[in-house]
């Protein structure tokens, strides 16, 4: 079908959905929601529905963000404000429905917010909620409202209209390109390297056949950015890489999703669709291009995120970093030219080729360092407001230890907030006003920002134990392949380990310094290259507390267990025999 | 290219080397331990690090840039080498007095190199248990830096993937796939490879340590690729065979064969003192005695009638011993009766070959690399493993389309291939028939080579006969594989002879060439065909003379005696037979004196009057010519086994006993070297000037050798530099290749002929016997010596008949069941192998493992094959595992 075809049947669906005449109910089913009792909340529902014999549109949408709120349901009448409501449980249901569905009753203490620029029936307006204010939402704009099982909805919504606006020749690929290095866009996998070039590399690498592949591994901990975009509205991916497959001139694009079932489920669906309708396969919009997504999944290994390691793994190996000769553009998968992007980084794409670079420079604050537009980030931690937040890129880190975190739930002061997850660093209270981006967080230590996870953490956390934490993680994630990543991290973690049971020399700091300074340079990929950085951080900025459990034997944090010294050695061991110190 | 400066020295390498390899070029000294020269840089160890413009990167796997300056000696690139030596030490069990590799170890050796005596943490050391279960490749994974050489050769090079790397993180190590057994080719590459003791072999595993041992270089003298290796030995026994990056055309990879295959040369049963039949059975004798006996009764004999002596000589033995056997039969003794057991494959489809006017190509990896498409007659990653691999590789590397024509899956299938499988032994008519789709389809004119000459289309004689039917081949198959052929700038032609085409190889290798000159241009790099025949020395022997309608340097011999299977006939009036290197078991007829000289007690030693024990190829100096027609020095490792001698002296000997019996002048058997003998055969077999007799063969002999006669040997006169062999004794090798070749000199002006092509009967199965048998080649059985080596013999140890899945189960047999084998012409015990890639209806046993032969060349009454390779039609019955009496090729045979 042609996009004309396509708008005009979207648009009367949308018309037919929108404009009911009874009383719509809209179910959040993301993976939060699912977790935190939407399933069970549902059946309950529809069968209190059935009971009652009411007439309602039981509707589905994805993600909001809010997921310390979820299962959200949104109530709205015919003709009145959408209001929101959260945690709706199981339990919850027959009052629910009694008060709201049936009834007239709006501002429960369910009640969240209404979709008004005013309060509604003494509901809070949605951009009074502080958490909302700071935001700036440009991906996530729809999401909470569409359907992310319906290409109907997105393209009603304004989707598929950049990639018709491109591929009619309305906007050339060129012009695509220099829209993206205007907009300065880079990429949100973690590398923020400039999409335009990229693209630009890959257009002009002259070997056919030519890859799209799209990075939806997300394998870090305290990170769900990217799934719970394929779970919301997995069409945005689907036009991104679309895009970018008809501007590089390529036919075949992989997604590679790690083990995030909802995700998959909704993105194999989304493909489904736009085969049915003809946005993806043998015409794309009716136009003579041939374009295939397929989806590889992944089996749960955090270094398959790598580039060349997820290349490995999509041609059937087993996923370890590869050593580059040529960059991925020139020499890729199968050892062809392969544009590999972060979900959310394509997702940007066709808005940009849409609005115009300018527009998208036009936000954020750190536009002379590149880091333009708006980010998205998952919040972890002690902190309240647990979800996903869209803001302005560069937005200092004080802001998410204040408006957006909704204070911790111990109510004890944060100590520290931490990006990129066990690559990243613990940022220190004291260094809040650092703008949050890739930039300015790496000229204060923390080498890898990662790609959106931010783990916040009150007065009750240990550093020490945290980074011991991070370091087994990146300990057991490592692919073994490169000597410094497979033994240096294993090292670190005893000697980290040592230290957190007691037993650490002032010895053991020098090692923590030096080896991890090794691993740093040594390894082949980012995995190695930045898992020592949290420690430096930590020696850095909590030394006291690293010293007390050195020197006092003590968690200043009541985290780590002591336990009884045996050996105490002093670094520096021969070769056969460990040195014993008396 | 780029030009770049390391360590202030300036160099220009291709601009897309890496640092490592301009440091190299340099002989500067870079540690590694995951790089290796013929494989793709991996970049694990780290130990590589230099300073590139002033930043610490792996020089393995960094591309140089112009104006680059790389110092590899700064303290930054010491220490971090350093370290990652250490941080191996510190799990590394150090276990050295206990390690095979101790005194070969790279981490030994940059420990002590770099001093490091402490390590920076103190660790546990960590216990990897985990086994292969395989007959020769023993892990100690313990010792494992996981460099990944092991898993990277096993899948870049080998193509098989065997083993992989489990686990992730700290965890990571070797394994195969679930911890299953180990299933394999049996390559041992792993072994060789691995920097540490991780990997060992069985066979070789506290033998010896590695410092103690002398290193021989030398050619393996198993199938015909001929691969470069060292022997290793240690006071007179051969310990281990090993190839490193460089070495010949193998470029330092063996398969199974030649790296396990060694252990005959010091085996128990290897003959050390001559012997001659008394009253008692043989008994030893002085080898004044043996030669006295010996040459009475053969001067006798020759006295009264020449041709009632019949000489039959070996593929295995070198090119310096077929030239004196045959001299010493034509000129010595003077009878033609002097052939060998090529006479039944070999020779026949490399003549063939000719007549049809095509040489085979000299240098194989020049074509490949060139080749767009290879075609690829018979199983021949069995049969010769290393050009298979490359051929392999060429595929996966090089972009090439195989077309492999085999009855049963091969291990090219795996790549980008078109099978064709053949009805059993229907080879040849496939072949027309595609040659027939070949010749029909329109086709550009393949634009020729760079600098060949040769004109787009060269002169054919003749007509291309008709297709042939019976092949069982879809059209649509055919079709496929012969726009293929159309489409390519370049083919490849390759045919692998041996016992498993007996009685039909003329006949394919003439469909071949059919083929080959149906489908046009043969000349310029990437055409051609490439002729592997079974044995180390098939060429050799072939240009020595050792046929008996053959002289030296491919001669054909006005009036040729009996061929080998005459000799065998028993009824030719044969009055001594003079066997070398040859065991004809149960087909050698009953004849009033046999003299028999070997290196291994064979069941025709066991019948011989006289026995003169052979030194093996460990134990002297001689070449072998390989199948691109390479001769290739081996050289002599340990001192000669017991009392043997090389067989070239000892039919010399006899040659001078003989002569002077007969009153014949015996100068020319007067050799003091085998060099000298190198030089003689190079002479007559044409490396003189053409026109001049040589003159060391005297007129006694049946023929005077006429001018030489083909284009060929003009062009290696013109063109092969005088050869100088190096002295005899001397262990070193020198590296010079004698008699080596130019790919440019292959006339691609001269005229090809159609050949004809006899269609080969079918053969009818009925209810008894509804299986076709066909003998195949199998990798880890070699005809007699290889059952003398234990490594072998324990991958293989004993003759298994291969069922596909379909008739496996059809048949309720397992992997190791055993079964009953009949054919019209006998019955023997088996134990059973299934293969997926055998089709139904077809069964396959090795052609040198059938129970009962069990042995070696010339086997030509195999009791279930009749008299060739089959196909033979069997029946298979299940039988009680207890009535399998067979034990290995060493036992008696069990008959049924």
């Amino acid at each position: 079908m042609t996009y004309a075809e396509l708008k005009q049947q979207a648009d009367a669906r949308w018309q037919e959905k929108t404009r009911q005449r009874r009383t719509r109910v809209i179910l959040g089913e993301s993976a939060p929601d699912y977790d935190n009792g939407g399933r069970r909340m549902k059946v309950a529902l529809e069968a209190e529905i059935a009971r009652r014999a009411l007439d309602v549109s039981l509707e589905r949408t994805g993600n909001f963000g809010m997921d310390w709120k979820s299962p959200l349901v949104t109530v709205i009448k015919p003709g009145k404000v959408p209001v929101w409501y959260g945690p709706v449980l199981a339990e919850d249901v027959p009052a629910f429905v009694d008060e709201v569905i049936a009834g007239e009753r709006v501002n429960t203490p369910l009640a969240l917010f209404a979709e008004s620029e005013v309060p509604y029936q003494d509901v809070q307006p949605l951009n009074t909620v502080p958490w909302f204010a700071v935001q700036q939402r440009v991906i996530m704009e729809h999401w909470g409202h569409l359907d992310p099982e319906s290409i109907w909805d997105y393209i009603a919504n304004g989707g598929y209209a950049p990639l018709q606006k491109v591929m009619s020749g309305a906007m050339t690929p060129e012009q695509v390109i220099e829209e993206l290095k205007a907009s300065g866009l880079t990429g949100r996998g973690g590398a923020y390297f400039p999409t335009g070039v990229k693209w630009e590399g890959a257009r002009r690498a002259r070997r056919n056949p030519k890859f799209v592949m799209c990075n939806c591994e997300e394998g870090e901990p305290a990170i769900y950015k990217d799934r719970r975009l394929l779970e919301s509205n997995p069409h945005q991916l689907v036009e991104g890489m679309l895009l970018c497959a008809f501007v590089i001139g390529a036919h075949k694009g992989y997604c590679y999703i790690g083990e995030h079932p909802l995700a998959r489920l909704r993105f194999a669906e989304a493909l489904r669709q736009a085969n049915e309708v003809g946005v993806l396969g043998k015409n794309v919009l009716g136009f003579d291009f041939e374009c295939d997504i397929e989806i590889r999944h992944g089996a749960g290994s955090y270094v398959s995120g790598e580039s060349s390691a997820m290349q490995a793994s999509i041609e059937g190996g087993r996923a370890m970093p590869r050593v580059k000769l040529a960059r991925s553009v020139e020499s890729g998968l199968w050892e062809l030219p392969t544009c590999a992007n972060n979900v959310e980084t394509l997702a940007f794409t066709p808005l940009i080729a849409d609005k115009g670079g300018a527009w998208f420079a036009g936000i954020g604050n750190g536009g002379s360092k590149g880091m333009t537009g708006t980010k998205m980030y998952s919040l972890t931690g002690h902190l309240v407001d647990v979800g996903l937040v869209e803001v302005p890129f560069g937005l200092p880190v004080r802001h998410f230890a204040e408006e957006l975190c909704g204070g911790t739930r111990s109510g004890k002061p944060i100590k520290t907030v931490i990006f990129g997850g066990p690559t990243g660093g613990p940022i220190p209270p004291a260094l809040f006003d650092t703008p949050a981006d890739p930039h300015h967080c790496g000229e204060i230590g923390v080498l890898a920002f990662g790609a959106g996870g931010v783990i916040v953490l009150d007065e009750s956390a240990c550093l020490v134990d945290t980074v011991k934490y991070f370091m087994a993680f990146m300990e057991n994630q490592s692919c073994g392949k490169c000597t410094p990543c497979r033994i240096g991290c294993h090292e670190l973690l005893v000697t980290l380990q040592r230290i957190s049971e007691g037993r650490g020399t002032a010895a053991d700091v020098l090692t923590l310094e030096d080896m991890g300074d090794q691993v740093a340079k040594l390894s082949i990929c980012g995995h190695g290259q930045a898992a020592p950085y949290p420690v430096f951080m930590v020696i850095q900025h909590w030394r006291e507390e690293l010293d007390a459990h050195i020197s006092d034997r003590r968690c200043p944090a009541g985290v780590c267990k002591m336990v009884p010294t045996d050996e105490i050695g002093q670094g520096g061991y021969l070769l056969m025999q460990p040195v014993r110190v008396h | 290219m780029a030009k770049l400066t390391i360590d202030g020295r300036e160099v220009e390498v291709p601009s897309n080397a890496s640092i490592l390899e301009a440091a190299r070029k340099l002989d500067v000294n870079i540690p590694t331990y995951c790089w290796d020269p013929r494989m793709k840089p991996f970049g694990a160890c780290r130990l590589c690090m230099v300073e590139a413009n002033g930043r610490l990167v792996a020089s393995c796997c960094t591309t140089v840039r112009d104006g680059m300056s790389v110092l590899t000696a700064t303290p930054d690139c010491l220490k971090s080498r350093r370290e990652m030596v250490a941080y191996l030490l510190v799990h590394h069990p150090l276990d050295c007095p206990y390690c095979d590799k101790s005194g070969d170890c790279e981490l030994q050796q940059r420990t002590y190199e770099m001093g490091i005596g402490e390590v920076p943490v103190r660790d546990e050391k960590v216990v990897v248990p985990v086994d292969f279960h395989h007959p020769v490749v023993e892990p100690f994974l313990t010792r494992c830096i996981v460099c990944g050489k092991c898993v990277r050769v096993c899948d870049e090079i080998r193509g098989e993937g065997a083993i992989e790397m489990v686990n992730r993180g700290f965890e990571t190590v070797v394994d195969t796939a679930f911890g299953q057994p180990l299933e394999c080719t049996s390559c041992g590459e792993c072994i060789e490879i691995c920097p540490v003791g991780a990997l060992t072999s069985k066979v070789f595993k506290f033998h010896n340590r590695a410092w103690q041992m002398q290193k021989t270089h030398t050619t393996c003298n198993y199938c015909s690729v001929g691969c470069t290796m060292d022997l290793e030995h240690f006071k007179g026994q051969v310990r281990r065979v090993r190839a490193h990056p460089g070495y010949g055309l193998n470029d330092g990879f063996l398969c199974a064969l030649g790296r396990f295959g060694y252990d005959f040369i010091n085996h128990p049963d290897r003959l050390t003192a001559p012997m001659v039949r008394r009253d008692a059975g043989l008994e030893p004798a002085s080898w004044e005695e043996a030669l006295e006996v010996a040459a009475d009764r053969l001067a006798q004999i020759a006295r009264r009638n020449s041709q009632a002596i019949g000489v039959i000589g070996s593929r295995r033995i070198s090119n310096e011993d077929a030239f004196v056997l045959q001299k010493f039969a034509r000129e010595g003794l003077g009878t033609s009766n002097v052939d060998q057991a090529g006479r039944l494959d070999d020779w026949p489809a490399l003549k063939a070959l000719l007549d049809a006017g095509i040489e085979p190509v000299h240098d194989l990896n020049a074509n490949l690399a060139k080749a767009e498409v290879i075609v690829v007659v018979g199983d021949a990653s069995q049969a010769a493993d290393i050009a298979s691999v490359k051929m392999q590789n060429a595929s996966r590397y090089g972009g090439a389309t195989l077309i492999v024509i085999n009855p049963y899956r091969t291990q090219l299938s795996k790549w980008k291939t078109i099978d064709l499988r053949v009805a059993p032994g229907q080879e040849a008519s496939a072949l027309a028939a595609l040659a027939a789709v070949v010749a029909g389809l329109p086709r550009p004119a393949p634009t020729p080579a760079e600098g060949d000459t040769a004109p787009a289309a060269p002169a054919v004689e003749g007509t291309l006969p008709p297709a042939g039917t019976g092949h069982g081949l879809s059209e649509a198959a055919i079709l496929q594989a012969a726009e293929a052929l159309n489409g390519a700038q370049t083919v490849l032609f390759a045919l692998c002879s041996g016992h498993w085409l007996r009685g039909r190889a003329g006949n394919v290798a003439a469909a071949l060439a059919n083929l080959a000159i149906a489908r046009g241009r043969l000349s310029g790099l990437g055409n051609g065909l490439v002729f592997l025949p079974e044995k180390n020395n098939s060429m050799g022997s072939i240009d020595a003379g050792l046929l008996t309608d053959m002289l030296p340097g491919r001669r054909p011999a006005p009036r040729p005696g009996l061929a080998f299977g005459d000799l065998l006939r028993g009824d030719q009036g044969l009055e001594a037979l003079y066997v070398v290197g040859e065991n004809l078991d149960d087909t050698l007829p009953e004849v009033p004196f046999l003299i028999v000289q070997d290196i291994l007690l064979s069941e025709t030693v066991r019948r011989a009057d006289v026995v003169f024990p052979a030194s093996s190829y460990a134990e002297r100096q001689g070449t072998f010519t390989n199948f691109e027609d390479r001769a290739q020095w081996f050289n002599r490792a340990i001192p000669p086994v017991g009392q043997s001698r090389p067989d070239w002296q000892i039919t010399a000997e006899l040659g001078r006993r003989v002569g002077q019996k007969l009153g014949h002048d015996t100068a020319s058997f007067a050799y003091t070297s085998a060099a000298q003998v190198t030089r003689e055969f190079e002479a007559v077999s044409g490396h003189v000037p053409a026109g001049a007799p040589p003159a060391t063969v005297s007129p006694s002999a049946n023929a005077v050798l006429p001018v030489l006669a083909t284009a060929i040997h003009q062009a290696r006169a013109a063109t092969a530099p005088p050869s100088k062999p190096t002295a005899p004794g001397d262990s070193r090798f020198t590296g010079q290749v004698i008699g080596g070749l130019e790919a440019p000199e292959r006339e691609g002006a001269a005229t090809l002929r159609y050949q004809p092509v006899q269609a080969a009967p079918a053969v009818a199965t009925d209810a008894e016997h509804p299986l076709l048998l066909v003998a195949a080649p199998q990798r880890w059985v070699s005809g007699s010596t290889s059952r003398f080596a234990a490594g072998l013999l324990g991958l293989y140890p004993e003759a298994l008949i291969v069922l596909g899945t379909e008739d496996a189960d059809r048949l309720g047999l397992a992997e190791g069941d055993a079964v009953r084998v009949t054919s019209a012409a006998g019955g023997v015990l088996m134990r059973v192998e299934v293969d997926t890639g055998v089709p139904g209806g077809l069964v396959l046993v090795p052609g040198y493992a059938q129970p009962g032969l069990a042995v070696s060349e010339g086997a030509a009454a195999p009791r279930v094959l009749g008299d060739g390779s089959g196909p033979v039609a069997v029946g298979i019955e299940k039988r009680d595992a207890r009535t399998l009496g067979f034990a290995g090729f060493n036992a008696e045979p069990a008959l049924a």
